[in-house]
């Protein structure tokens, strides 16, 4: 039996920029590990919950996984890139609003005010 | 003996480190410059942002050198300076390096100022006039060679057009009173102390968070960086004014050897601690994309002035993404001259510093 869940890759998408966000404003000045943390944990939770959700046979996040005979090589390889998709998903918002408060990305580029200024650099901090 | 020097806009950038090399060589050295409330009238100041190339506290701090306060668009407040001194090289750097400014503006200071200090310089008959121009009155070079001093004019803004229209006013001034001219045209000068320029390149690396590093290919389409260090330039008009002799009548690049902007960028990159994203790119893509950045700015730049504001960065400064801008500096080394930074990324790495040091950036 194998299992694949397809709307995981999307959604870790969207968790890997929500974790950019929590990390960019209240974390990084912290500790930078705290990205790794939080990735270690959202990924995490999706596996467990795919794998709980397969082998019981439970809508854990709502949705049943889909359980496929088809393919061995995908079963295996699908839940082994959610890490990818949660970096990409970060990177994407690191790279549209920098990876710390005081950076800005690219949309820094495109405002007339300098809404970053305010932020001490992380180095110092 | 001793020879003295009149050194204009010595509150500024280049001139405050001029003194300071003209001082270590045992001159004697004469100060002139707005006053830090006058200057207000030529820069763009807003409430949110004054324009970054003027430090006040650079004004006044070597109280060893007499500050002479003139405003180089009003001739009578230099006579009385040119009275009191005997000269024996004037040294011009004072100029309105502002891209945010209106012609009438530039033209003002920059053309007529210039016009005034010469006219004074030569009147006086002082021994060398040495002027700061820019680079930026060549405009873009080609992919086959770098541009050397006798190329024509094709300035590529209106700050660079009005240094063409100075240097222009300066031949004349030599032609007709014998001004002994010689003409120091500058890179994009960097160093501690400047907040406008190359600084802007920083900044936008330090604010994108990563480097983007763009590989054009074919290799042979490669986009310059031209740049020369502060000490570097002030030490080009130290060693010009010790070779009148030869230097007289001449035009000189001043810029270290100018390195591709990809390794420029990889550089920064890895200096400020941000990723670096190599991007290989289309020689193609790559114009239609600066193109883009262009416009872009320039659109930015316009509802910046409707608002009253500063952009971050100004327009012209993103023409330096989309031209190739590459010198050369053999007629200087020829001379003689020895740059301290001649390769630039050990002038910016000690920049970077001074301006992390400062929290300017990140």
């Amino acid at each position: 039996m194998s299992l694949v869940s397809p709307v995981d890759a999307p959604v870790l998408f969207g968790c890997g920029m929500i974790a950019a966000v929590i990390y960019r404003r209240w974390l990084a000045s912290r500790n930078e590990d705290w990205f790794l943390f939080l990735g270690m944990l959202v990924v995490g939770a999706f596996w467990v919950s795919l794998f709980v959700g397969a082998v019981g046979n439970l809508p854990v996040r709502g949705i049943l996984p889909v359980v496929t005979t088809e393919s061995l090589l995908l079963a295996v390889c699908f839940p082994l890139a959610y890490p990818f998709w949660f970096w990409i998903g970060a990177w994407a918002l690191f790279l549209l609003f920098g990876r710390q408060p005081e950076q800005g990305g690219v949309y820094w580029l495109y405002r007339i005010e300098d809404r970053t200024e305010d932020f001490e650099s992380s180095w110092e901090s | 003996m001793s020879e003295t020097a009149l050194v204009t806009g010595a509150g500024g950038f280049t001139g405050t480190k001029l003194v300071e090399q003209l001082l270590g060589a045992e001159w004697d050295v004469v100060a002139t410059d707005l006053t830090e409330a006058d200057r207000g009238q030529f820069y763009t100041e807003t409430d949110n942002a004054p324009h970054p190339a003027y430090d006040p506290t650079l004004v006044n701090e070597h109280e060893e050198v007499p500050f002479r306060t003139a405003d180089i668009t009003e001739r009578e407040t230099l006579e009385p300076i040119f009275e009191n001194y005997e000269f024996d090289v004037v040294f011009h750097p004072a100029s309105l390096f502002d891209y945010f400014a209106d012609w009438d503006q530039l033209h003002a200071v920059n053309v007529e100022g210039a016009r005034n200090v010469a006219e004074l310089a030569a009147t006086e008959d002082v021994e060398q006039f040495v002027h700061f121009s820019t680079l930026g009155v060549l405009g873009a070079a080609g992919f086959d060679e770098p541009k050397s001093e006798d190329e024509a004019y094709n300035p590529h803004n209106e700050y660079c057009e009005s240094k063409v229209e100075q240097e222009r006013v300066l031949h004349s001034v030599r032609d007709e009173q014998d001004l002994p001219l010689t003409i120091i045209r500058p890179a994009p000068i960097y160093g501690p102390g400047n907040q406008y320029g190359v600084y802007h390149i920083l900044l936008v690396v330090s604010k994108l968070g990563f480097a983007p590093i763009y590989r054009i290919y074919p290799r042979s389409k490669q986009l310059m960086f031209p740049s020369i260090h502060v000490e570097d330039l002030s030490r080009i008009a130290l060693f010009l004014s010790e070779k009148r002799a030869q230097s007289i009548g001449e035009t000189y690049n001043a810029v270290s050897d100018c390195i591709n902007q990809d390794e420029l960028l990889s550089f920064l990159g890895e200096s400020l601690g941000v990723p670096r994203i190599r991007l290989p790119t289309p020689y193609r893509v790559y114009k239609l994309w600066s193109k883009y950045a262009e416009i872009h700015s320039r659109r930015i730049h316009e509802i910046a002035q409707e608002r009253d504001k500063r952009p971050k960065i100004d327009a012209p400064i993103t023409q330096y993404l989309s031209n190739n801008m590459w010198y050369s500096n053999e007629k200087i080394r020829e001379l003689g001259f020895e740059f301290t930074y001649r390769d630039p990324r050990r002038g910016l790495w000690d920049f970077m510093t001074w301006c992390k040091e400062r929290g300017v950036i990140a």
